[in-house]
């Protein structure tokens, strides 16, 4: 944890390798097999995470997957990118790419 | 098994059980090709990496109950997780013929409960371990030894019994006043214990992602580096999420109200099973 950086739409991340993901009652729960986080995300949340799953996305990629699959506005749908991968990225559980 | 004092030693555990108060309950270390259970002034189990032996070393001034103890309530079910087993640090009874497990942080409550359970007819299946073995679709909870294991205010509580002399917790048999089940029953629900900062009986069902995390928290792992167990026991306990439901328990934590607590999960899980 303790990763804090300021998240722009250019930025790009993976998941960490030591998170595995399990879905339970249509949550997706996280689990960091280093330190033993445990984390739950609601349904769209956990799409965030499976686009991120073993693969490098940048926030305008998972931006406009989100926008198209729900039919939501873009503007709020990178807003609340922005806010998980914040929130995922200080627990450890995603990685910015390597440059 | 032959006693001796426990000597300092050189490695760092890679893992620890802490109590409530924020004693060490165990140590996990690695030594060699073997691991070492270290419970502070009671016993080391080394236990070999491929699980073929275990060996006892007890410090002088250990009893052989409470060897059996920790065998039976720690190593045991954390040997057997690690061999791909699903045991839950719990208590169970029967109601309305199905296993309700009750899981919590030590002091919470655990055996009280059952035990009070129990004295209300209700039958206790095991007192600190929850050993679950999958049946299809559904999980059956195999009973373990017919004692409680309990304070004194609680020996007092459920069978008028004067404090032991012997360590903090005295047992406490299987009786007609105290039935204990001899037999696996279907587990129908799982109860987890709140920190009983409340003045009411209250159950509340909790959704399998937050009962997972709960659940979590009172596992036997053996080593909590060895990814690829961990990662097939974190699948185990998803699994058991999904199919069971959880409830959140929480009560006043006083003997005068038990009988109302017992009435209320009674009424709660008695009436599932019959279809009241």
């Amino acid at each position: 944890m303790g990763n804090t950086m300021a998240i722009e739409a250019g930025d790009s991340f993976t998941s960490s390798p030591d998170v595995i993901a399990r879905e339970v009652g249509g949550e997706t729960v996280l689990l960091d097999l280093e330190n033993g986080v445990y984390f739950g995300l609601n349904p769209v949340g956990g799409r965030i995470w499976n686009f991120l799953d073993g693969e490098t996305r940048s926030v305008v990629e998972i931006t406009q997957l989100l926008s198209e699959e729900y039919e939501i506005d873009a503007v709020q749908a990178e807003a609340d990118v922005i806010a998980l991968a914040t929130d995922l990225l200080e627990h450890g559980l995603i990685k910015p790419a390597a440059d | 098994m032959a006693a001796r004092e426990q000597e300092a030693l050189a490695s760092t555990p890679y893992d620890r059980w802490l109590t409530p108060a924020g004693d060490v309950a165990a140590e996990f270390h690695r030594t060699g090709v073997s691991y070492l259970m270290r419970f502070p002034n009671q016993a080391d189990f080394s236990i070999a990496a491929d699980l073929a032996e275990i060996v006892c070393l007890p410090a002088p001034e250990t009893d052989e109950k409470t060897i059996a103890s920790l065998f039976a309530n720690s190593v045991r079910p954390v040997i057997g997780n690690h061999a791909g087993e699903l045991n839950l640090h719990g208590s169970a009874v029967v109601i309305g013929g199905k296993a309700i497990a009750i899981m919590g942080y030590s002091r919470r409550g655990k055996t009280t409960l059952a035990g009070a359970l129990a004295k209300a007819g209700h039958p206790f299946l095991s007192e600190d371990v929850l050993a679950l073995t999958l049946d299809g679709r559904k999980y059956e909870v195999a009973p373990q030894r017919p004692v409680l294991r309990v304070f004194a205010d609680t020996a007092a509580y459920l069978a008028g019994q004067p404090p032991s002399d012997q360590g903090e917790k005295s047992e406490i048999a299987g009786s007609a006043d105290l039935p204990a089940a001899h037999h696996s029953a279907e587990l129908g629900a799982i109860c987890l214990l709140g920190a009983g900062e409340i003045n009411t009986v209250s159950i509340t069902q909790l959704g399998p992602s937050a009962a997972l995390a709960d659940i979590m928290q009172h596992s036997f792992v053996l080593d909590v580096e060895d990814r690829r167990r961990l990662s097939a026991h974190f699948e185990r306990l998803a699994a058991l999420a999904n199919a069971v439901p959880c409830y959140q328990l929480d009560y006043p934590r006083d003997f005068a109200r038990l009988p109302e607590v017992v009435a209320a999960i009674a009424d709660s899980f008695d009436g599932q099973y019959n279809g009241d």
